[in-house]
């Protein structure tokens, strides 16, 4: 009669997850002024809301445990980028075990192919996790970046359009109404 | 009147050629396309003068037949229909390979150039070949992917299929813009359900691959439609998409996998409007016709492609609404 023998492996996988998930769009900004003056006043405006510009681009990161929300706005081709970026450090373990007839350094190299097999299988698990809370953020993120995007435009085509009032004429009045979405702007030409 | 004597496999062949020009038949052949019936390399003189006339007959009476249901005048653009070796080889493979099998051996590809005849005959192989469960066998072989009308007849599959897409420059051109002009009606019909079929398909990367596909053929064939002032060659492309746009349901940017990556789903989503896209061009050309003075020398021509273009007036308003959408990332509506 011959012996079982039981072999058990723990294997344990670390590893430092990164997904990330992100959109682009354009903004639509009208021509009312020379393409280099809208620049500027975009600029401006995005600074305004805080965000920082660079080498043409204006863009601002937010960090929190839920991800890292960066906001990029190109000033020159007004497209706009935001991405969500997402890093978890995982440790995984999980243990194996099988009977044989004899230990053997193939059996156990197979019980611990196994074993690295589940690991990675449950770290793929993991990364699709973290990758789709990642997207739930950037959904939302996206809504809130075009409403602010939105008064930002608002905004830069009301001041182009003073400007542009004033290169007409003598303004006499100004009444904005920015909930609204109205500007009137009468003009002494 | 002869009696004219052929085996059963080539029986089999004729009535299979017969139902490529009538649909209603085809349930009736899709078991003899499915299993391989033996038919030998080369068939009798008695069968192959049989064949000829049921092709010769076939595709001038499919031809006649659409052109009559979409309005398009027959006579001045009826091309000339010569068949050549390769539609031979592609019936008789349809035959003799188990088409029902995983895999099939390769149809021999004679290297020559389809004719606009072999192309009319290949699209029609597809259609009875989608029927019978094993389009993949027949668009995966590469003779077959020589032939750029049957990119029209089956472009959601040709995207998965086709390691290179053809220039839709080349279905707009000679002969073939002939073709898809005079099949305007059945290519609508399928560019209409392919549309409405997208919102079945879950995973971005296919809607992706089918877009991306669209607007490679579509670039190059409207570009040269506007081009060659034969805008009854996109009269596919404009019936179909109003066609799709009037029901109501829209499919784009719909049913896509919600789980799947926000970036993913929004690339997916701005080239899946393809075809929108090329309706588009055909909107802007539209715009510069209606500049046409009365004094420039093309004014009446200007007339004549406005008057083609009336009947899609709102049509165009509405598929630059689904694409401006698709592009600012807008909820589907």
């Amino acid at each position: 009669m011959s012996r079982a023998y039981r072999i058990r492996i723990s294997e344990t996988l670390e590893r430092i997850v990164h997904v990330e998930d992100g959109v682009a769009t354009t903004l639509e900004v009208l021509p009312i002024l020379p393409r280099e003056r809208m620049q500027e006043l975009l600029g401006q405006e995005l600074a305004a809301a805080g965000l920082s510009i660079e080498d043409g681009v204006a863009s601002r990161t937010t960090e929190s445990p839920e991800g890292d929300v960066s906001l990029e706005v190109d000033l020159a081709t007004g497209q706009v980028t935001v991405r969500v970026t997402r890093s978890a450090d995982v440790k995984l373990t999980t243990t194996r075990e099988r009977a044989v007839r004899e230990p053997s350094a193939a059996a156990e190299a197979s019980v611990r192919a196994e074993a690295r097999a589940k690991l990675e299988r449950d770290v793929t698990d993991v990364e699709e996790a973290e990758r789709r809370a990642a997207t739930a953020r950037l959904e939302a993120e996206l809504r809130d970046a075009r409403t602010e995007l939105d008064r930002v435009v608002h905004r830069v085509t009301a001041a182009a359009l003073k400007e542009k009032a004033a290169q007409l004429g003598e303004i006499e009045e100004i009444a904005e109404d920015e909930s609204a979405g109205v500007l009137t702007i009468r003009v002494r030409v | 009147m002869t009696t004219q004597h052929v085996t059963e496999p080539e029986r089999d062949l004729l009535i299979v050629t017969q139902a490529l020009f009538d649909p209603r038949k085809h349930a009736v052949v899709v078991p003899l396309v499915r299993e391989a019936n033996g038919l030998p390399p080369a068939i009798g003189r008695s069968a192959m003068r049989a064949l000829q006339d049921t092709l010769a007959k076939g595709v001038a009476r499919t031809l006649a037949r659409e052109a009559t249901r979409a309005g398009v005048a027959l006579a001045p653009r009826a091309p000339a229909l010569r068949f050549s070796a390769a539609s031979f080889q592609l019936l008789r493979w349809l035959l003799a390979e188990r088409l029902a099998s995983p895999s099939v051996a390769r149809l021999p590809d004679a290297k020559t150039p389809w004719t606009a005849a072999d192309q009319i005959l290949a699209g029609l192989v597809v259609d009875l070949a989608r029927e019978a469960g094993v389009a993949r066998h027949v668009l995966s072989q590469p003779s077959v992917q020589r032939a750029p009308l049957v990119a029209l007849y089956a472009i959601d599959e040709v995207a998965a299929l086709w390691p290179a897409l053809p220039d839709g420059a080349s279905l707009a051109t000679g002969e073939l813009a002939d073709v898809v002009a005079l099949l305007r009606a059945p290519l609508a019909r399928r560019w209409r359900d392919g549309e409405l079929g997208k919102r079945s398909i879950h995973e971005p990367a296919t809607r992706l691959a089918i877009g991306r596909a669209q607007g490679h053929i579509l670039e190059g064939l409207v570009k040269t439609t506007i081009a060659g002032g034969r805008l009854d060659v996109a009269g596919f492309l404009l019936d179909g998409m109003g066609a799709a746009l009037r029901t109501g349901t829209t499919p784009w940017g719909v049913g896509l996998d919600p789980l799947a990556p926000l970036g993913a789903r929004a690339e997916a989503r701005r080239a899946e409007v393809a075809p929108l896209r090329a309706v588009g061009a055909i909107a802007a050309e539209r715009a510069r016709l209606r500049l046409v003075g009365f004094v420039d020398d093309d004014y009446e021509v200007a007339r004549a492609r406005l008057r083609e273009l009336e009947p899609f007036e709102s049509m165009f308003s509405r598929a630059e609404a689904v694409v401006r959408a698709a592009d600012d990332l807008e909820e589907p509506s």
